[in-house]
């Protein structure tokens, strides 16, 4: 079943409806908070938020102007923001600075090493990325959630990419 | 086909949105053009790389948290018109007008003034009762629950 058939069962008052996507999602909006405020608690909370938003505003979700998905990362976004508005210290996942430092053999491969390099890409770029690489959004998708041009969520991606190479030369 | 061209299609091949033929195009270069290859190359590496980046696996007890969370908030009964009115009045901003409008009220017209004869500065009188106010209204602002406000604030799609 697609998870815009669940959105309409639980506009019919499907209870079920609203736990299958959230097991859908649980771990996608968790990660997609974490890795934009760098914090497991505020993560946590953000995803908790999230959940609760949708369950209250899930009648106005409209199928014609998108995914599901799209307009959860969405919401998501937007918790991130209110949240990181008010709370302005924010640390990296665990030390993961010495991580990066000390290992000068990189070729480029190693998923982990790659991900202690992205959570150093300010914000900016490293949104776009997470989103199209990480969560299987497109550009347009992208796009839409950050309200900018398609053309500029390409170049912040492009960026990124080139910054990503900057790090691991250190 | 010029490096510049090259480097607006390579940037689909990134986002996984470029076709075959564009892909193609792109290799083709590469082996003509030792500038991009260098360029490029490691990115490319990279975007592969992303496939296997996992996802941090959720922390222990975020499920149990969250239907927790989500049947506190279903409990909340919604707030009575002059409650809602109450939570507005005692919102941040209006709290501190409302604050300063009766600090100066006071200032003028204080009640205990007569009480209090002797002092010759009536405004420390008029300070601590400002300054009770203040705390019985964050007080009461505070026992307004974090899921009673988002109840405010939010209709639940069971009411519509
Ligand atoms: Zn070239």
């Amino acid at each position: 079943m697609t998870d815009e058939q669940l959105v309409e069962q639980m506009n019919e008052g499907n209870r079920e409806a609203f736990r299958e996507l959230y097991e859908r999602y649980k771990k996608g909006v968790y990660n997609f908070a974490l890795r934009f405020l760098l914090d497991k608690n505020a993560a946590e909370d953000v995803a908790h938020d999230v959940f609760l938003l949708m369950h209250d505003n899930i009648y106005q979700f409209d199928v014609s102007r998108g995914k599901f998905s799209t307009w959860l990362y969405s919401i998501t976004y937007h918790e991130c923001c209110r949240i990181r508005k008010r709370n302005k210290k924010f640390f990296l996942l665990g030390d993961n600075e010495e991580g990066i430092k000390n290992e000068s053999n990189h070729n480029y491969n190693d998923a982990i090493d790659l991900e202690r390099a992205l959570l150093r890409v300010p914000e900016k770029y490293r949104l776009p990325i997470v989103m199209i690489k990480l969560h299987g959004l497109t550009s347009a998708e992208c796009a839409s959630v950050l309200g900018i041009s398609e053309t500029n969520v390409k170049q912040r991606v492009f960026r990124a990419f080139k910054m990503l190479k900057e790090y691991y030369k250190i | 086909m010029n490096c510049k061209k090259i480097e607006r299609i390579f940037i689909d091949v990134l986002t996984g949105e470029a076709s075959e033929n564009d892909a193609q195009l792109v290799q083709e270069h590469f082996s003509g053009c030792s500038q991009c290859r260098d360029q490029f190359m490691p990115m490319l590496a990279m975007n592969k790389t992303f496939r296997n980046i996992t996802q941090h696996e959720i922390p222990n007890g975020y499920d149990e948290r969250f239907w927790q969370k989500l049947s506190a908030h279903k409990a909340a009964p919604e707030l009575s018109p002059p409650l809602k009115f109450m939570v507005e009045i005692f919102g941040t901003n209006v709290r501190l007008a409302f604050i300063s409008i009766v600090g100066a009220l006071l200032s003028v017209f204080s009640p205990i003034e007569p009480l209090l004869n002797n002092y010759q500065w009536n405004i420390i009188p008029t300070f601590l009762l400002t300054i009770s106010l203040l705390i019985i209204t964050f007080i009461i602002k505070q026992s307004f629950s974090w899921n009673t406000l988002i109840f405010y604030r939010r209709k639940t799609y069971e009411n519509k």
